[in-house]
């Protein structure tokens, strides 16, 4: 009986060892060596062609004192810092209005949720049309206003903050959706009970929502403190990058690490210099979301 | 929220001459249908169109078996090193795709599949987050399912193949949809890894038109619409179980 018992597991030992191969393979030859051959690329110089030079700590030095890279240091964090909170009011003001006993609930989630199922390259283009000057939306607003012509995408202080403003109107759905279903898992019961007891509004709100909700949002706001520092496409497409039309001023004042990633690697061919930036951003974001995990102590309950 | 969609889908059916109007003009005269013809024949968004097709099915067939199968091991199985290796895989998940882009460049250069179609699929078909997502749905099956095959004689991949999979079809579906949407919309890893024409994504295709044609408005729209028009399609017929399943297994 016993060598039968053990023939089964040996059995469901081979088969399931079968069965995470191809995955097991495929993440040790795009994801585990990639993370090890950037650490070692990020100390050598290398312009795609020929052999690395090793080179020690000299890209990172040359980063740190790169005025370019604490541009795009810089313009991450604006980044992050205008989109999460915005996009965290905004989403939790949605969820609770979608909360209440409103008809048409499944619509407004549906269109809430549109941009998140929409090619980030056509939002730009959109919102570029959009915001443009003379024949967009805004133009019009603006001369109705009586502003005269304010060129938001021309001008170095009006562009990140429209990008950042995109940026909510693009994570608002899928947020709302989380949310919305954390909402729905908090008891009826706690509500009327804070009800019997006399609170009301924002009370209920702080010292019951809030708290019941915190994992919730402490999963939201992790995901997109991740997302916000790895952004791309927008402003890639945003300021038309691949036309190489835009450069200058323009450009810097949106130009973030991993758009600067990019450009190293593959518009200007320096492999291990690009390394270096990545291996900085990867340590960013491990760093950050470290914090979070110790600080969600102080402000996440569960039950 | 549905501005920018009604702008979208009206400037592509003006004329230039309309797009460009001062005070705007909401509204087409008449339909422009031609936009869209110039864009699928004049601009090559018709090849676009199909490789973009390729690589979403490509890439849906491939991470649904790839994750699927993996997800029932790990869900389902007991075997030696079970546990390490299922950190090891959730270990990838932080990893940011960013920081990878040069090294995975690199090695498909190497297997010769830079400025291919299979090169913009394969490094992506292995995805923590897929096993992750559909391992949820395995654990919540029954034993005595498998253990009344297994009596039967059905083998591991049986079991694994005509009982346990369809009775997860919520969860393959809602990732499926997932896995949809990225394929379809995905931007960086194209750009990085196609440089010819005939292997240009819909997304990339677009970015590339807008050089050209920025200001041509209907033009652009138009082929925005192309390329949006589909994934609404898609989020809408299936809407119902990716919202439940995005949901529930979002903050687990």
């Amino acid at each position: 009986m016993k060598g039968k018992r053990n023939r089964l597991e040996a059995a469901e030992e081979k088969n399931a060892y079968l069965f995470i191969a191809p995955l097991i393979l495929g993440l040790l030859l795009f994801s585990a060596w990639p993370i090890i051959h950037s650490v070692y690329m990020s100390f050598t110089k290398w312009d795609g062609l020929g052999i690395p030079k090793l080179v020690g700590l000299k890209n990172y030095a040359k980063l740190f004192s790169d005025s370019k890279f604490w541009i795009e240091f810089n313009n991450t964090l604006i980044f992050a810092a205008g989109t999460i909170p915005l996009t965290i009011i905004f989403s939790l003001l949605t969820a609770i209005l979608l909360n209440k006993q409103i008809r048409a609930r499944t619509l407004y989630r549906t269109i809430y949720f549109l941009p998140n199922v929409t090619m980030v390259v056509a939002i730009a283009i959109v919102w570029r049309s959009l915001l443009n000057s003379q024949y967009g939306v805004w133009g019009e607003l603006c001369s109705l206003l009586g502003l005269g012509q304010i060129n938001i995408l021309g001008n170095t202080h009006l562009l990140m903050p429209a990008i950042i403003l995109v940026s909510v109107w693009c994570n608002v759905g899928y947020n709302t959706v989380i949310l919305l279903a954390g909402l729905q898992g908090i008891p009826r019961e706690l509500y009327e009970a804070a009800s019997l007891d006399g609170a009301k509004g924002f009370s209920v709100f702080r010292y019951i929502t809030i708290p019941m909700l915190s994992p919730t949002l402490f999963f939201v706001i992790t995901m997109l403190v991740i997302n916000s520092l790895k952004t791309f496409d927008l402003i890639y497409v945003f300021i038309g990058a691949y036309s190489q039309k835009a450069q200058g001023p323009l450009l810097n004042s949106v130009r973030t690490l991993v758009f600067g990633i990019y450009e190293k690697a593959f518009s200007i061919f320096k492999m291990g210099y690009a390394s270096t930036e990545a291996v900085i951003l990867f340590l960013l974001i491990m760093l950050i979301t470290i914090v979070q995990m110790k600080g969600q102590k102080k402000w996440v309950h569960y039950e | 929220m549905l501005l920018p969609f009604a702008w979208m889908f009206l400037t592509s059916f003006k004329t230039y001459a309309e797009s460009v109007v001062v005070p705007i003009q909401w509204l087409p005269s008449k339909l422009m249908w031609e936009n869209y013809q110039d864009v699928l024949y004049k601009l090559d968004v018709g090849t676009y169109y199909i490789n973009t097709i390729i690589v979403t099915i490509a890439s849906t067939i491939g991470q649904v078996i790839i994750c699927s199968l993996a997800a029932y091991a790990f869900g389902r199985l007991q075997f030696r090193g079970k546990a390490l290796l299922f950190s090891f895989v959730m270990a990838s998940l932080l990893i940011p795709m960013q920081m990878t882009l040069i090294p995975k460049y690199l090695l498909c250069m190497k297997l010769s599949l830079v400025d291919t179609l299979a090169g913009i699929v394969i490094p992506g078909l292995f995805n923590a987050y897929g096993v992750f997502f559909l391992r949820q749905f395995f654990m919540t099956l029954p034993k005595s399912l498998e253990e009344s095959a297994r009596i039967d004689g059905c083998s591991y991949f049986r079991t694994f193949w005509s009982i346990m999979l369809p009775l997860c079809s919520n969860g393959l579906v809602a990732f499926s949809i997932l896995v949809i949407l990225w394929a379809w919309n995905d931007l960086l890893w194209p750009l990085v890894i196609t440089s010819s024409n005939n292997t240009r994504v819909l997304s990339l295709g677009i970015a590339s038109l807008q050089g050209e044609h920025l200001t041509d408005y209907p033009l652009m729209m138009a082929a925005s619409v192309m390329a949006t028009f589909p994934m609404i399609a898609v989020f809408i017929v299936g809407q119902k179980k990716f919202i439940a399943g995005i949901a529930t297994t979002g903050f687990k």
